[in-house]
């Protein structure tokens, strides 16, 4: 015991004896942990639901298609219901989301509303901070009630004690409140308002999609997933049965149906993405860290090397001296660890509001806090950051020449140089990889701000209108778009199915002949595996959408939805036909929404690429047809409206709406560039948190280049002298001390690139949707890299060269 | 029984392929309570030999028996406590650490030895302060002493763990005349109450203080008449080479 505290008393007195490069090493190991922290919370956060908030039990059912998790389609989802109630005896609730209409005594706004056939909260084990949960007997009759969100309370009613028992109108119905959610408490995302419902066959079929929670006791797991299955292989069945003849036979759907934990699989594929980046690039900076941190810390241990052998001579062995450098290693992990906890405390805040701002796919309850969880990969990451920081010195403790140090003789270009050699050498790779992914995210993103609209978007300004039932939606639309057009500077104005902003991913099937064609030429272009933006618009649209046309014609002005006419982007009509005008008169077979039934399009037009709302990137293959004007399965309808400047109309449109249905409310109009941006938040929100870390990596790569070098140079500073005495040139003066450092940073580079390519390869589309040059990525990352290393390496330098022989030679 | 005794005693440097024979067939003993003093030219092998005898650094061959038990195989580990037990080293540098106050520099050994209680520590390092006269500067840091109180900091440090014997590498190379003769009757009073001493100089004034003086030529222990013929070798070769020329 005596001895671990003296042991501790050592590496306390090394710290403390070199104040400056010891704060310096925790500051850096700080930022490392901060990073390592952020990952670590975010994934465990993300991974292991919180129990005290979502039941371990609770699973969600649904269908995997593409980027849609968590949802099932309604027929299938009563068919499931009933057979896990026969065979299981599971508990199951069905929830449908949607956006709705809220008013009463303010101006109508649209809402996340949840409709719930079950007893949801108090299977969420969730107390109401006010009023009653749901009874059952709302979900058998036509219950009039609702809850909201605690957030909803506070902005729509400013927090008021007597709200509940007052009354709101939901798609133009009142709905009494009965009860608030407490605060921080929306399921399963940021939904607002929350309605019982019970989904008979017809309505669940109009529905379409359905979220199914069910409570499942790992006993029945196996029996629960075989019964998913069965559903699922029916819903196939189903599927092929309903495609075209003239379709691939084997262009088999790639839907099936799961069962998983709610929120590993309820998370969307964007934010999953952040989380997994955020991981990856967390511990590279903590590797970075811990690299940069060993350095100075050998640093030390060289310049106390006379000390430790004075230590070894008194009978300390290399034991005791390693467990020293053991402990100090400890000490500064520990430290800067308690203090990254704490600033982590201040970032987590303000990340975790940024995310919820950027990506509706963060559930409102989520609390980026360190969990139990965290601790393992806490304790690990601790672990390993003691070892790297450690090893190096513990390293340069076993191999020590006494009698050489005893004596104070200069050491040459020692142990310790090649080992800070080795430490640079994985600094380079660490800092490549992450600095690359930082710079993938940034050049995305300026990509995608820097696309070419194909026209001046920022006088498009757009508003999308929703209701349940398509009648009124379409008589207000009408209504609205009708005395918006009266209204002077309007020059042009379009209505559609949420186009341009809501682009279906859809499946591109080919008529036979033309696949086969295809297919013939290149294997590789599989109809399979293509993926089309597939836009509903009215024939109006390209009055306001300007795109050039290239080959054929635009719709005509009568053209209705049942034309079954097709108008293609130069991309799509470039890589399926060789040329705009060898696609005119082609036939596609494209999907409808539900996925099951298929129609049969013929192309009548070429325009150029162009870009919208979630199509980030202009050479993404679009389809035009028109929109239904009779039935509108998503009940979502967009105006577009082309103005000099669109938010000058917006109060103008605001009033308007207002006097033709103060029920229906409009979503926030914005000028089509601004809602872009919007749309791409989450990547924007990648970006801006990547590039400190990304920063910080650069830093930490120049800084630990800059400290070897002027080590070295602190080392050799008698040599450079004398050489100088001699009339050594500059240039002979430092180029034997940076060629070797180069030689070592360059290999990390060439090693760093050749990790990170492959990586970098496969994230890439995933990031903007869209393919951002690589070699340009890890040329940036290379260029920022040696910039920064060559200015932090002018200071030892400019020692180097301006040290006067005599001074220094006097002092020998 | 001879408390050191080195039997065939070689040591070998390789530095890029190049040897350098640092010491040859070495044949030494120290008695318990012998005051030797170990002289010679410089880069004859003195401080090598001391290194040797005090296991800072192992023979290439030959035996080396301390205390009666064979120590020249001994893991690094293994020499550090012999080190820490039986030898007391006084260096030419002092090698006192800086950031650590004197009586903290003088506790260092102790606190390497296990079963010492911090109490005992201290009042060790008081009675070994006080014995060399550095009793009243206990508080203070080395750089706040003069060259000599160091050393005799130095030489408290080196008795405070009650070694078999202290080596002494140049104790007076960094003194000026006044300290280095103060330094040297410390040494020779120690001896006389009883400590082992195998000092290394290379002035012969100080090397005579001590009993018996060994003297080294070229990695060799040679006696006094030898020496005195292989200088005078030496100095007819360079006659020549200067009358050549």
């Amino acid at each position: 015991m005596r001895a671990l505290f003296d042991i501790f008393g050592e590496a306390w007195q090394a710290t403390r004896g070199s104040p400056g490069l010891s704060l310096l090493a925790t500051l850096i190991l700080c930022a490392g942990w901060i990073a390592a922290i952020s990952g670590i919370v975010m994934s465990t956060t993300f991974n292991s639901p919180n129990t005290q908030v979502i039941p371990a039990d609770l699973h969600i059912v649904g269908e995997v298609r593409g980027d849609i998790t968590g949802q099932i389609w309604g027929a299938d989802a009563l068919a499931l219901r009933e057979k896990l109630a026969v065979a299981a005896k599971a508990r199951t609730i069905l929830l449908r989301s949607a956006i709705t209409n809220v008013s009463d005594g303010f101006r109508p706004s649209q809402n996340d509303a949840v409709w719930v056939d079950g007893p949801l909260f108090s299977e969420l084990g969730w107390q109401m901070a006010k009023g009653q949960d749901f009874q059952a007997s709302d979900f058998s009759t036509d219950s009039e009630v609702i809850i909201i969100s605690h957030r909803f309370w506070l902005e729509q009613f400013a927090g008021a004690r007597n709200v509940i028992g007052s009354s709101i109108q939901v798609e133009g119905k009142s709905r009494r409140i009965i009860g608030i959610l407490p605060p921080n408490r929306a399921f399963p995302y940021q939904q607002r308002v929350y309605l019982p419902t019970r989904f008979s066959q017809g309505a669940a079929l109009n529905a379409r999609y359905l979220t199914m929670l069910i409570r499942m006791d790992a006993s029945l797991r196996e029996q629960v997933l075989n019964l998913v299955q069965q559903v699922a292989a029916d819903a196939k069945l189903r599927s092929a049965e309903a495609q075209a003849p003239d379709v691939q036979p084997n262009n088999q759907s790639s839907t099936s149906i799961g069962a998983s934990l709610f929120l590993s699989n309820s998370m969307n594929r964007e934010t999953k993405f952040v989380i997994g980046l955020s991981f990856v690039f967390s511990l590279l900076l903590l590797a970075l860290a811990a690299c940069n941190a060993g350095g100075l810390l050998l640093i030390r241990w060289v310049l106390r090397s006379a000390e430790l052998a004075t230590r070894a001579s008194l009978g300390a062995t290399t034991t005791r001296l390693s467990a020293a450098a053991i402990v100090q290693a400890l000490i500064i992990s520990l430290a800067s660890l308690a203090l990254a906890l704490v600033m982590s405390g201040f970032l987590s805040e303000t990340v975790q509001r940024a995310l919820h701002r950027s990506t509706n796919g963060t559930p409102e309850y989520m609390e980026f806090t360190l969990r139990v969880q965290a601790f393992w990969p806490l304790l690990t990451a601790l672990v390993l950051t003691m070892v790297v920081i450690a090893v190096p010195v513990v390293w340069r403790l076993a191999r020590g020449n006494l009698n050489a140090e005893l004596k104070r003789r200069e050491r040459g270009l020692s142990a310790d140089y090649r080992t800070g050699k080795v430490l640079l050498f994985l600094q380079c790779v660490f800092a490549v990889a992450s600095l690359a992914l930082a710079v993938m995210c940034l050049l995305g993103e300026h990509r995608a701000k820097a696309t070419d609209f194909g026209f001046a978007s920022e006088r498009v300004l757009v508003t999308t209108i929703r209701h349940a039932d398509p009648l009124v939606l379409q008589r207000f639309v009408d209504t609205l778009s009708e005395r918006l057009r009266s209204e002077r500077k309007v020059q042009a104005l379009t209505v559609g199915l949420s186009a341009p902003q809501y682009a279906v991913s859809t499946r591109l099937l080919m008529p036979k002949s033309v696949a086969s064609e295809q297919l013939g030429k290149d294997k590789s272009k599989s109809p399979k595996t293509v993926t089309i933006e597939f836009v509903q618009v009215a024939p109006d649209f390209n009055q306001v959408y300007p795109t050039q046309l290239l080959a054929g014609s635009w719709f005509a002005a009568n053209a209705v939805f049942d034309d079954k006419k097709l108008i293609i982007n130069r991309d799509m009509a470039e890589q399926w036909f060789g040329s705009s005008a060898a696609a005119i008169s082609q036939f596609f077979n494209i999907p409808e929404l539900d996925g099951k039934t298929e129609k049969r399009y013929q192309i009548i037009g070429v325009v150029e690429n162009a870009r919208f709302d979630i199509v980030l990137d202009a050479k993404q293959l679009v389809a035009y047809a028109i929109a239904p004007r009779d039935t509108f399965p998503l009940q979502i309808l967009s105006i577009l409206a082309n103005h000099d400047n669109p938010k000058a109309l917006i109060p103008r449109l605001e009033q308007l709406a207002l006097d033709v249905d103060d029920s229906i409310a409009l979503s926030p109009p914005l000028a089509l560039s601004e809602r872009l941006l919007r749309s791409t938040g989450s990547y924007r929100l990648v970006a801006n948190l990547f590039l400190p870390l990304g920063l910080l990596a650069v830093i930490m790569a120049a800084s630990g280049f800059a400290s070897l070098l002027a080590t070295l140079i602190a080392q050799r500073l008698r040599d450079c002298s004398l050489r100088r005495a001699l009339g050594a040139p500059a240039t002979k003066l430092v180029l034997p001390m940076l060629t070797p450092l180069m030689l070592s940073f360059s290999l990390g580079l060439l090693v760093g690139l050749l990790a990170v390519s492959p990586l970098l390869y496969q994230l890439n589309k995933l990031i903007y949707g869209q393919s951002l040059p690589i070699l340009l990525i890890l040329l940036i990352t290379v260029g920022l890299l040696l910039f920064a290393v060559a200015l932090a390496c002018v200071r030892p330098v400019w020692r180097a060269l301006s040290a006067d022989p005599m001074e220094i030679l006097r002092q020998i | 029984m001879p408390l050191i005794e080195l039997t065939g005693i070689t040591k070998v440097f390789i530095a890029d392929e190049i040897e350098t024979h640092a010491l040859s067939d070495i044949h030494l003993s120290i008695e318990k309570g012998e005051y030797l003093s170990i002289s010679g030219p410089s880069g004859c092998g003195k401080s090598t030999l001391l290194s040797l005898l005090g296991l800072l650094d192992s023979p290439t061959a030959g035996s080396h028996i301390l205390n009666g038990s064979s120590v020249e195989k001994l893991s690094a580990n293994a020499r550090a406590r012999v080190r820490n037990r039986d030898i007391g080293f006084v260096f030419q540098a002092f090698n006192l650490i800086g950031d650590l106050r004197v009586i903290d520099n003088v506790e260092l050994p102790l606190t390497y030895r296990s079963g010492v209680t911090k109490a005992e520590r201290r009042e060790r390092a008081v009675l070994a302060l006080e014995k060399v006269g550095m009793g009243h500067r206990m508080g203070h840091y080395p750089s706040q002493l003069s060259g000599g109180q160091q050393q005799r900091v130095a030489v408290a440090r080196a008795l405070v763990g009650d070694p078999a014997i202290l080596l002494a590498d140049e104790p007076t190379g960094n003194l000026d005349s006044k300290n280095g003769e103060s330094v040297m009757v410390l040494l020779q009073e120690l001896h006389a109450s009883g400590a082992t001493i195998c000092m290394v100089t290379h002035d012969p004034r100080y090397a005579d203080f001590a009993d018996r003086i060994v003297h080294m030529f070229d990695g060799r222990i040679v006696d006094e008449d030898t020496l005195h013929r292989l200088r005078d070798e030496e100095d007819q070769r360079l006659q020549n080479a200067r009358l050549r020329r």
